[in-house]
């Protein structure tokens, strides 16, 4: 494959302009990641030490393979709901190598709350499993958790997507032959119990660990009768009288050497064999990223630049490169492996739409996972477009994307908006694994666009009452709006709401998308595909 | 399998094909067998014609340092496509509206001498800011808008004066 010549001049002011406006911006998005995993309130870190548990990363450390990566999903949920005070909303989730085995890892942080379950813990926790279901990986539950935050009971308990999700998923996975095990390191109360019950194996931490429907107080409450935690549902009760857990542990350290163990004995499956040569290294240094992402995201930028400095070697092989070339497409290795990747250059036309169509029935054909790097402010508007049947173009667009059979992996590099966000894979679209950069922006529309538009809306509406306003009260309303509009489309925001799999430093991701195709592997690729239909 | 290597500035195919242990190479006319075995490091025995050379070989990127006979070389390979389309003619005079849009800025003037990739103007449609580049060296001929302006697809941003023969 042909390695793609840059015209980048990493000398230029534009460069070192947009270097150091990105590199800011990363040190802000390290130091936000940092403090959601390290930093935690005194009095809780004392707490733990007080009952002899240990931090939910010394945990996760522990039982990982030495030396090996965490895919950390999703490090910044919550940053922006409660206050800010259940930093990545309480649970640690992500793929990592147990035993030699790529699992995905799921584990409540004590350190916040008590491990308590909030609205977007359990989004994220549901969000975990479906990784799992989707690429049969194995999960390895920590249980440490006071259980649902009551007083937002109404937004965890009773919808489709709420708690019951998990047990469902986790029945679901035992159903598929996708094995799991549940280590209790604190007391799992009413729903929690359930994660060990409904894992293949557990193992108990003697003390600490606990499993119950209702835990004593509210026995007492019930019945009157009285009964200490151990004696309920402590470990002994459940290895030796319950069966409810499978192996006792004197220590959380044994109890997560067991449950390596265990994970070691899970039956082994053969991946799924795709395109594979041996890797090589990104010709173009990819923290040169950082030079080409523009700082101002209506400046447009050329994506080829990027992919450059992603894949293997810089080599990319475009298709089509002289028609609908406001969108890249072409082939190239992540990690050795042989992907399809389309990127944005400009907003979508007919033409572009007709590339990416028959680019993804191609690359589904030849058994190519899909990866979308998205930077794209929709299709074009207009009564030429129309009439060039733009809207059916996109159409086409996305029922081959949704139809396709291989993995796909998004990538949200800059601009997200409107149905380009659908065309190329956005959330809904069930890519495998969905990144965000920090600079990048999402929304229905602009951020501008939108305060705009809500501010004629509320004119208009003032107009039709026979009022008129000033500039300065026009002003006063849209300020509010804007505001609210500029915060709801950052990264961080959306990774706050789980739209994401995490914000993501431009540099890893070359290695995020390589843990995910490896990971998605796990899972067969069922093949369907029709004869090439060339649009 | 034919390969283009680059040697003392020079251009030259060659036509290297595997046989047995050995490959044949053949550049122009000639063809040779021959072998290379890594003795440790870059200390490598070359086998041309059945006769051994000792040689050090250190790679980086494309680039091949041979040192042979008190000598080091510099070999590069080099991919025939992309030469291929770096001597490809740039085009024509004039260049057109990719899309509809409105005109941000504009850099330069009738009569201004510029270079391949400067920045002549930049445009903005559906929110997005697209720079229009040199497509070539040249003296600007005319430009067509002035800031602010809206344009059609395909009309003609800027010309540039004819090249000469």
């Amino acid at each position: 494959m042909q390695r793609f010549n840059s015209k980048i001049d990493t000398n230029s002011e534009v460069f070192k302009t947009y270097k150091a406006h990105n590199e800011a911006l990363l040190k802000d998005f390290h130091q936000k990641q940092n403090a959601a995993r390290y930093k935690r309130p005194q009095r809780d870190l004392d707490r733990l030490a007080k009952h002899g548990k240990q931090f939910v990363r010394d945990r996760i450390e522990k039982l990982l393979d030495p030396g090996t990566p965490f895919l950390e999903f999703s490090s910044l949920a919550a940053n922006q709901s409660y206050k800010g005070e259940v930093p990545a909303a309480g649970l640690i989730t992500g793929i990592g190598i147990v035993n030699g085995r790529e699992v995905v890892v799921s584990a409540s942080d004590s350190s916040v709350k008590g491990g308590a379950l909030y609205p977007l813990s359990v989004k994220k926790a549901i969000r975990a499993l479906e990784i799992a279901l989707e690429n049969r990986l194995p999960v390895v539950h920590l249980v440490d958790s006071a259980g649902a935050f009551l007083p937002l009971q109404a937004e965890i308990f009773p919808d489709k997507n709420h708690g019951g999700r998990t047990f469902r998923h986790q029945a679901m996975l035992s159903k598929m032959g996708i094995p799991q095990v549940a280590i209790v390191l604190g007391h799992c109360t009413a729903g929690g119990a359930y994660v060990p019950a409904l894992s293949d194996y557990s193992v108990i931490v003697r003390g600490t660990g606990g499993i119950f429907l209702g835990g004593p107080p509210l026995v007492k409450a019930a019945t009157g009768e009285d009964v200490t935690a151990d004696e309920l549902g402590g470990c002994d009760v459940h290895t030796q009288i319950s069966g409810t857990a499978d192996y006792p542990a004197d220590t959380e350290d044994e109890a997560i050497a067991k449950a390596r163990e265990i994970v070691g004995i899970f039956p082994k499956m053969e991946k799924t064999t795709i395109d594979w040569e041996k890797p090589e290294d990104p010709y173009y240094d990819p923290k040169e990223l950082y030079g080409i992402i523009p700082d101002d995201i209506k400046k447009q930028f050329d994506m080829r630049e990027v992919i450059a400095r992603m894949v293997d070697g810089s080599r990319f092989h475009e298709y089509q490169p002289d028609i609908g070339t406001t969108l890249v497409c072409g082939y190239a290795r992540i990690w050795g492996y042989k992907v399809g990747i389309l990127g944005n250059n400009g907003v979508l036309f007919s033409d572009s739409a007709h590339k990416a169509t028959n680019f993804m029935q191609l690359c589904n054909r030849d058994k190519v996972p899909l990866v979308f790097l998205q930077n794209i402010t929709g299709f074009m508007i207009g009564k030429e477009y129309e009439r060039l049947g733009i809207t059916k173009d996109g159409a086409k667009m996305i029922m081959t994307q949704v139809g396709v059979d291989v993995p796909k992996f998004t990538v949200l590099v800059n601009g997200s908006f409107g149905a380009g966000n659908y065309a190329m894979c956005g959330r809904a679209y069930d890519a495998r694994f969905l990144y965000t950069w920090p600079n990048s922006q999402i929304g229905v529309m602009g951020g501008e666009q939108a305060a705009k538009t809500l501010t004629m809306v509320k004119v208009m509406q003032l107009k039709r009452e026979g009022k008129t306003l000033s500039p300065e009260e026009i002003e006063a309303i849209q300020k509010p709006v804007l505001a609210e509009s500029v915060r709801q489309s950052s990264s961080y925001y959306a990774t706050s709401e789980l739209w994401d799999d995490g914000v993501i430093d431009p540099l890893d991701t070359r290695n995020a998308l390589g843990i995910g195709i490896s990971a998605a592997l796990n899972a067969p690729i069922e093949r369907n595909p029709n004869g090439y239909l060339r649009f | 399998m034919q390969r283009e290597l680059e040697l003392k500035g020079e251009c030259k195919t060659f036509l290297v094909a595997r046989r047995g242990r050995n490959f044949q190479v053949t550049l122009g006319d000639t063809t040779h067998e021959a072998n290379l075995r890594q003795v440790q490091g870059a200390e490598h025995i070359l086998t041309i014609a059945d006769k051994p050379y000792r040689v050090q070989l250190a790679a980086e990127g494309d680039n091949v340092f041979v040192h042979f006979g008190r000598q080091a070389h510099k070999v590069s390979l080099t991919d025939p496509l992309l030469r291929a389309a770096s001597e490809a003619a740039e085009g024509g005079d004039n260049s057109t509206a990719p899309m509809p849009g409105t005109v941000v800025s504009i850099s330069v003037s009738a009569g201004d001498t510029i270079s391949k990739g400067a920045t002549l103007l930049v445009i903005e449609s559906m929110k997005l800011q697209t720079t229009i580049s040199a497509w070539r060296d040249g003296v600007v001929a005319e430009v067509n808008l002035k800031e602010g302006d809206t344009f059609d697809r395909g009309d003609f941003l800027v010309s540039l004066e004819p090249e000469e023969e």
